[in-house]
């Protein structure tokens, strides 16, 4: 099985299109950058900075807050990282050369299993570089102070986490509808946090039925903790999440964040992997 | 020889369509199995179940080692080239035979260029696959599975779309596969001429059912010329099919059918005509593969 994850590697090295991506990203990286730099060091005085407070917090900014703006609140990441996904998962049943491999294995799901380990390991190395770069990148900002590392390692791997967990989502489309469109759409839902409104919504309307004080729910809507106890089922969404985790949280919200994501991921893959054994194979 | 490989009454179904309705083949080590039926007779779907790409609705297939392996260490010596080859575009050749090596565990890049060079196409150097012609492809698709040194060999169509010179090397192709490296190969074709050519035994299916399965000498035999005749007088005409020394023949029913000398119709014909003896209606009759595989099929010679 490591064979096969290994080949999968070997193509994605000798494609074009991962190194189109990748210099996206890093150039996503750098105007990302070039904002934070507007934004915290003010070089044109028109006080960005105020805008974001909520953000980081006002004075310098640590390397939670910059691990949050260069990659978990960065679209251009997941919506990249969405494109390789679909295309490390679809590529060899469009050009047919699956057929070429499926002999290896009776269990088709060991193919599923090989081709995620490939994908994740991908992600794997794309975060450690844009997590490399984009500390880096931040040590050449005056306002940026190194403190807090505990706090960022617990952010770094929950951000991680989410991010392997949507993109098993993203594989488990691709996967299953064979076509790279459904894969494409979840991604970009899930970066544009469509689907956050729709949660939030829903959040309202459960709420209003079971009698919750409307207050604290419209309060917990605009991410405001009233401490007031309210089920909202967005807290269970893998793009809400994701999109609202902060390293700040308390213990509680980030073991939800992570048991969340962890969820999330064992269901894509198992889901793909069952169903794989019972699919013909389109190629 | 000792079987490779048999299905037990395997069927596929898409929907309310059998595309595959129970079918029983058996393939023998080291011969080459030719499966004929027209488009849409469920050869590729077959093939395709064999190569672990379609799940079978019901029956099964073994893959048989000739040293006690089991099914799951027999399939990795399976090669497949279904329809048409199935490459990475922008890769070269070399690079699409790595892919697969790497997944097969197979570390010796020689063997890989060496195959290159067995199926004609060791000059081809860092050329993308997409420059080259349909018959390198279908080269290049042969090549990359015989990457994991198989046992057995599945080609679907290999020859659709090739030129006369293209079909006539991949038949070359397939002649030194059998006889150099002894692999079995199935091999699937609606064109029955180049089928015969090649083929030692033969899976006759049409929508979906296995209606035949023999071997050359099977269908010679099942195929041999016949003449084929009605006379006034059936007495008469024995006694003077033993005077010309004509001993294998039957009377069946009315007429009379002769399987030897079969040629000499106009003779015997004559021959009866001096005993005053009338020729009511005289054929030969005799199949190629192509109208045995009519007969068994009624269909029309549009395969």
């Amino acid at each position: 099985m490591f064979n096969v994850l290994r080949m999968h590697m070997y193509r994605v090295s000798r494609s074009v299109s991962t190194y189109v991506l990748a210099g996206l990203m890093i150039l996503f990286l750098f105007l990302s950058f070039g904002l934070a730099f507007l934004i915290f060091e003010d070089p044109l005085s028109i006080g960005l900075a105020d805008a974001f407070k909520d953000v980081y917090g006002g004075g310098t900014v640590s390397p939670s807050v910059m691990h949050r703006f260069f990659i978990q609140s960065n679209d251009a990441v997941i919506i990249l990282l969405t494109i390789f996904g679909v295309l490390l998962t679809h590529s060899d049943f469009s050009k047919g050369f699956a057929k070429n491999t499926y002999t290896m294995f009776e269990r088709k799901s060991k193919f599923v299993l090989a081709k995620w380990g490939a994908l994740v390991s991908c992600v794997t190395v794309t975060y450690v570089t844009l997590t490399a770069l984009g500390l880096g990148l931040s040590a050449l900002l005056r306002s940026f102070e190194p403190v807090g590392w505990d706090e960022y390692l617990k952010g770094w791997i929950v951000v991680y986490l989410c991010l392997v967990s949507m993109l098993t989502l993203v594989f488990m489309i691709t996967s299953l509808f064979k076509s790279p469109v459904g894969g494409m759409v979840i991604g970009l839902v899930l970066a544009t946090g469509v689907f956050q409104t729709l949660e939030s919504l829903l959040d309202l309307l459960i709420a209003k039925l079971s009698g919750a004080d409307m207050d604290a729910a419209l309060s917990g809507m605009m991410g405001i903790d009233t401490g007031e106890k309210i089920f909202r089922i967005s807290d269970y969404c893998l793009d809400n999440v994701y999109l609202s985790y902060k390293s700040s949280m308390g213990t509680a919200d980030t073991v939800r964040t992570i048991v969340v994501a962890l969820v999330y991921m064992a269901l894509a893959l198992g889901l793909t992997m069952l169903l794989s054994e019972k699919k013909d194979v389109r190629v | 020889m000792s079987l490779i490989l048999t299905t037990d009454s395997i069927t596929k179904k898409f929907g309310s369509k059998i595309a595959v309705n129970n079918v029983s083949i058996h393939v023998e080590r080291g011969e080459v199995y030719g499966l004929i039926g027209r488009n849409g007779a469920g050869k590729t779907t077959l093939l395709k179940m064999l190569a672990n790409l379609t799940v079978p609705t019901s029956g099964r297939y073994s893959l048989i080692g000739a040293n006690g392996e089991s099914q799951a260490q027999m399939m990795p010596r399976v090669g497949v080239l279904i329809e048409e080859p199935g490459v990475f575009q922008n890769l070269s050749a070399l690079q699409n035979l790595k892919a697969k090596a790497i997944a097969f565990g197979v570390k010796d890049e020689k063997y890989l260029t060496d195959l290159l060079d067995f199926v004609g196409l060791g000059y081809v150097g860092k050329k993308s696959v997409k420059n080259f012609s349909l018959g390198m492809k279908q080269r290049l698709g042969i090549a990359l599975a015989l990457v994991n040194s198989p046992e057995i060999l599945l080609l679907d169509e290999p020859i659709n779309g090739l030129d006369p010179q293209g079909i006539a090397e991949v038949r070359s192709l397939i002649h030194r596969l059998v006889t150099e490296r002894k692999l079995t190969i199935i091999l699937s074709s609606h064109i029955l001429d180049e089928l015969a050519k090649v083929a030692n035994r033969y899976g006759i299916i049409h929508d979906g059912v296995l209606l035949d399965e023999a071997t050359n000498e099977e269908l010679a035999s099942r195929c041999k010329p016949v003449l084929w005749f009605k006379t006034s007088d059936p007495e008469k005409t024995k006694m003077l099919l033993g005077t010309m020394g004509i001993t294998q023949y039957e009377y069946v029913e009315d007429h009379f059918e002769i399987h030897e000398r079969v040629d000499e119709g106009g003779s015997i014909s004559m021959a009866l005509a001096k005993e005053d003896v009338q020729t009511l209606e005289m054929r030969k009759e005799g199949q190629s593969l192509e109208e045995y595989y009519f007969q068994l099929t009624g269909g029309a010679p549009n395969v």
